[in-house]
């Protein structure tokens, strides 16, 4: 460019941009699904188990067979146009016995781990934000809740209040929240101490105002993580307990009970066993991924 | 003859919002026995540069252009292909710890909180001097004799966490100084220190300077430690070098509108007058998307058109002093005139 | 200045427990230690020290964010040092605290306009219109744009976040502000900003500060008198121009000796005095004076009772060099 003496004008003030910000106003969240995006194994698992959520939901009028519905002329049947997954030992479809079993696994997973968040956050953010002998003597209870085998408390609580949904919901959680109070209360307990808690409390904010809008908000990256690791945890026991036959009882269907009906003929009718294993196995792998790329993303030190 | 060239050095960095461009094509050398002082605010990149010539950019930092000459040998990390990128990488690490060494910021997070002092102390002789273990002792004891700590004996099987600040500080200068490197790199020596412990290390490094005769470069954004310290001082501002020159043209003389408002920005505890400060108004260039012009035209109560536009070519004053400002251009007299 | 007073602090101690266990040997860190000082309306009080010193805890004593364990902080004629938090509301209205870290002290998943509004909300001023109406007059008081209410504070630079945190302050109209180092985390150019900003806001209102800091010359700069502590203790207070010129206590004058000047030829001249040793722990501090460890003067009399802080002219100085 030619240098003129014209271009040697003084600035006024209007034209310089002195407090520009050249980085776009972007949220947590926003930012946080930006960083998400990039994790191809996590999106490809949210991918998966959100077909398998509204596979779940729309089960009735994808299929025309229910669940507990015998089609005994066509017993053991291969996949085929009108059996997609092909039938079981009672002529049983077992695309639509996947889809509700998924029903099941899917809602114990998601409402274990949203009923252990509740009462984890509760707990957890007491315990740190008191602190002293309180948090002494609410940590203790939670050790020794935890010093006994989550599946002793599960077998228990099926054995008095019967072999439902319920039961196993309640066996799940009374032990498994624990996690997650240790988890909020350690967030709580480091950030209590950052300046920004000190200044609400200098302004004469109230405890319960510090506690949620200054402490637990911004704990929410690990717990979204820890609740997302929750989730395969809860239906790998639901798995477990119907597959050695203690959890939802038939006709209903789970993954669990059914890879357990399946196994005893899985000598000659191998197929109908990989259905409801390659179901969990896909489902606890997609969460992981899930959680795993939550965490990257979630985490305030990769800004 | 210069111990250190650097020509035309850039360093950008890629991140989730785009390119940020830290250092923007920077030359200087750094001449025997002499104590450079490079001052800049953050992000201004004067750390990112001695990261650059070191080799020890984070992952998402590259040097894309550029030439560093360490003694005249060529180190520099731009344009390389896989195998001079494997020789590249084996220099470097005979150089670094051996004949440049680095002291850093933060003491704590450079030593390694699991390991014996001694030990710590003892790493760098071992790998670069091949000396049996009882000689690599005998060293560090007389290192830790040398940069002050009392009764080394009884200090060299303590762990990091049981020295104080200042003490941490000082085994980083020991480790630093442990196969007498030529070059000694110090980012930020003393900004976590207290000022009667500032006064202690800087006593330090002036000392062993002098008496080993190594050239010294000097981060730092505090004036006062400057003014104390260097012989030469590199203003550097948006990833430029903006001014340059020897410590009495930099503070008496100063040319570039940034230095002057710097100077006029801190307070000298010795006047009397109690005059407001000067501030700049204004914060830094955001190096994301980096001005073409001069990178302080925004801030700068001089700004002309052509500042927006161009970045200003270098104006020697002496043979030491040099500056990148258009007020110096014939065009920017007569227009004032 | 007894009759415009604000502020008075008298033989206060702070003192924490760290015994690690129940069974192991009781621990207490005396970070202060019997500090008494006055702060009248509209005055700056600086106050210097090293690291561990005690001069933080100090300031978040008297905010009441850590509880006093014996002595007395009367503001405005009242105690408030043994008062519990929930009768604490109106003296939390009057009186703020500016942060350290301004990437600290800011709620990142908060917006700017959020912050700043958060106050007015807790003490139930005004109605929300008044209030955003207030939050575009505060941004506009510290030199921040209308439209920055909507970002979020990691997009600012350091020294942009300490004036949205100055804004926060300003918002509930305080008498009094505690300043812990509000300047040490910014760049040189930035500080002097600050510095002029807080500067202002006094001329326009009135208000108090108590200045914490390390860097002398920037103390020496605002405040019109000036504590230095030491280990928990003041050791030496007086008017800031006359401290600075002819400092009395030992510790007083090494520290400023070790002040960097930013002119080279003054500099590299200057004599600094070097302090021999390190700060002794605060859980096992030494006997009589606390800085007799690494005082140059140091008498056999100094270890054993501690020197009272008494007046020598228009200065206090704890030292049994100016005894008469």
């Amino acid at each position: 460019m030619e240098l003129s003496k014209d271009l040697f004008r003084k600035l006024e003030d209007n034209e310089k941009n002195s407090e520009f910000i050249a980085v776009q106003s972007r949220t947590y969240l926003q930012d946080a699904w930006i960083r998400f995006r990039r994790n191809k194994l996590a999106l490809a698992g949210l991918v998966f188990i959100t077909i398998m959520i509204l596979g779940a939901i729309f089960v009735p009028i994808l299929s025309r067979y229910t669940y507990e519905g015998q089609d005994i002329a066509n017993r053991h049947a291969l996949p085929s146009a009108a059996h997609w997954f092909g039938t079981d030992k009672f002529g049983r479809d077992i695309f639509v016995r996947i889809f509700y079993g998924a029903r099941i696994s899917l809602s114990i997973g998601f409402l274990a781990a949203f009923i252990n968040l509740c009462i984890g956050i509760v707990y957890g953010g007491i315990s740190g934000f008191v602190g002293g002998r309180v948090d002494l003597f609410m940590m203790r209870v939670v050790d020794i809740l935890y010093s006994v085998p989550e599946m002793l408390y599960v077998i228990l609580i099926m054995v008095v209040l019967g072999s439902n949904m319920t039961s196993i919901l309640i066996g799940i959680c009374i032990s498994s929240w624990v996690g997650m109070a240790r988890l909020v209360r350690t967030q709580v307990l480091s950030l209590k101490q950052q300046e920004f808690s000190l200044a609400a409390q200098v302004m004469g904010a109230s405890n319960t105002r510090i506690l949620f809008k200054h402490l637990i908000v911004n704990s929410i990256g690990p717990i979204i993580v820890s609740v997302t690791m929750m989730v395969p945890s809860a239906i790998f026991t639901e798995a477990f307990l119907s597959m050695v036959g203690i959890g939802i009882s038939i006709p209903m269907s789970s993954w669990g009970t059914m890879a357990n009906e399946a196994r005893e003929l899985y000598q000659n009718y191998p197929i109908e066993i990989i259905w409801p294993i390659a179901c969990i196995c896909l489902t606890m792998l997609s969460l992981n991924f899930i959680g795993d790329g939550l965490g990257d993303s979630l985490d305030p030190n990769k800004k | 003859m210069s111990i250190l060239k650097v020509e035309n050095l850039v360093t950008n960095f890629s991140t989730d919002q785009g390119t940020v461009q830290a250092v923007r094509g920077i030359s200087f050398e750094v001449k025997q026995q002499e104590v450079l002082g490079i001052v800049g605010e953050s992000g201004s990149g004067k750390s990112v540069t001695m990261f650059s010539v070191m080799g020890l950019l984070a992952d998402n930092g590259r040097v894309d252009d550029g030439k560093i000459y360490f003694e005249e040998q060529d180190i520099s990390p731009s344009h390389l292909d896989k195998a001079a990128r494997k020789t590249y990488e084996k220099q470097m690490q005979k150089l670094r710890g051996n004949d440049i060494a680095m002291i850093f910021q933060d003491p704590m997070t450079f030593l390694n909180p699991v390991l014996k002092i001694g030990k710590q102390l003892m790493e760098p002789i071992l790998i670069h001097d091949k000396c049996s273990k009882k000689e690599a002792k005998e060293r560090a004891l007389n290192l830790m004799n040398l940069v002050g700590i009392p009764s080394p004996q009884s200090r060299f099987n303590q762990y990091p966490h049981q020295f104080s600040g200042g003490m941490r500080q000082r085994i980083i200068i020991a480790i630093a100084l442990a196969c007498n490197p030529k070059l000694i790199i110090a980012d930020e020596p003393t900004t976590a220190l207290d000022v009667t412990i500032q006064a202690q290390v800087l006593e330090l490094i002036q000392k062993i300077q002098a008496d080993r005769g190594s050239s010294v470069i000097m981060i730092t954004h505090d004036l006062g430690v400057v003014a104390s310290m260097c012989d030469r001082i590199l203003i550097m501002y948006g990833g430029k070098i903006v001014e340059e020159g020897t410590d009495r043209e930099i503070f008496y003389k100063p040319k570039h509108p940034y230095t002057i408002g710097l100077l006029a920005c801190v307070h000298n505890p010795d006047s009397t007058s109690k005059e407001a400060l000067v501030p700049i108004p204004g914060s830094p260039p955001d190096l994301l998307n980096p001005p073409v012009g001069c990178p302080f035209v925004d801030r700068c109560e001089h700004a002309m058109l052509v500042c927006k536009q161009m970045m200003p070519d270098e104006t020697r004053f002496s043979d030491t002093h040099l500056c990148r400002c258009w007020l110096n251009h014939k065009f920017a007299k007569e227009a004032k005139v | 200045m007894s009759e415009n007073k604000l502020l008075a602090v008298n033989q206060l101690q702070v003192y924490f427990d760290i015994t690690p266990s129940m069974f192991a040997k009781k621990a207490i860190v005396k970070a202060v230690d019997g500090v008494s000082f006055e702060i009248g309306k509209g005055e700056t009080f600086g106050l210097v020290g090293e690291s561990g010193c005690g001069k933080t805890t100090l300031g978040k004593a008297i905010v009441r964010i850590y509880n006093p364990t014996s002595g007395n902080i009367i503001f405005d004629g009242v105690d408030i040092a043994n008062k519990k938090n929930k009768d604490l509301k109106s003296y939390r209205k009057q009186v703020q605290m500016v942060f350290q870290d301004p990437y600290a002290s800011l709620n990142p998943r908060m917006t700017v306009g959020e912050i700043i509004k958060e106050p007015m909300e807790i003490h139930n001023l005004y109605t929300p219109a008044e209030r955003n109406q207030k939050v575009q007059e505060l941004l506009e008081i510290v030199g921040l744009k209308p439209d920055h209410i909507r970002r979020y504070p990691n997009e600012f630079s350091g020294g942009q976040r300490q004036r949205i945190g100055i804004a926060r302050t300003l918002a509930l109209d305080p008498d009094f502000v505690v300043c812990d180092e509000p300047v040490s985390a910014l760049d040189v150019s930035i500080q002097a900003q600050i510095i002029n900003l807080l500067e202002k806001i006094q001329r326009d209102t009135g208000v108090s500060y108590l200045f914490i800091a390390h860097d002398i010359s920037m103390v020496k700069h605002i405040s019109h008198r000036i504590g230095v502590m030491y280990l928990g203790k003041l050791v030496e207070c007086g008017e800031s121009e006359d401290l600075y010129r002819n400092p009395l206590h030992p510790y007083t004058k090494a520290l400023l000796s070790s002040v960097p000047i930013p002119d080279p030829d003054i500099a590299k001249s200057k004599k600094r005095i070097i302090l021999e040793g390190e700060l002794p722990s605060p859980i096992n501090l030494p006997s009589g004076c606390r800085f007799r460890t690494r005082c140059p003067y140091a008498t056999e009399r100094c270890g054993e009772s501690e020197p009272p802080l008494t007046q020598v002219g228009t200065r206090d100085v704890s030292c049994f060099l100016y005894e008469k």
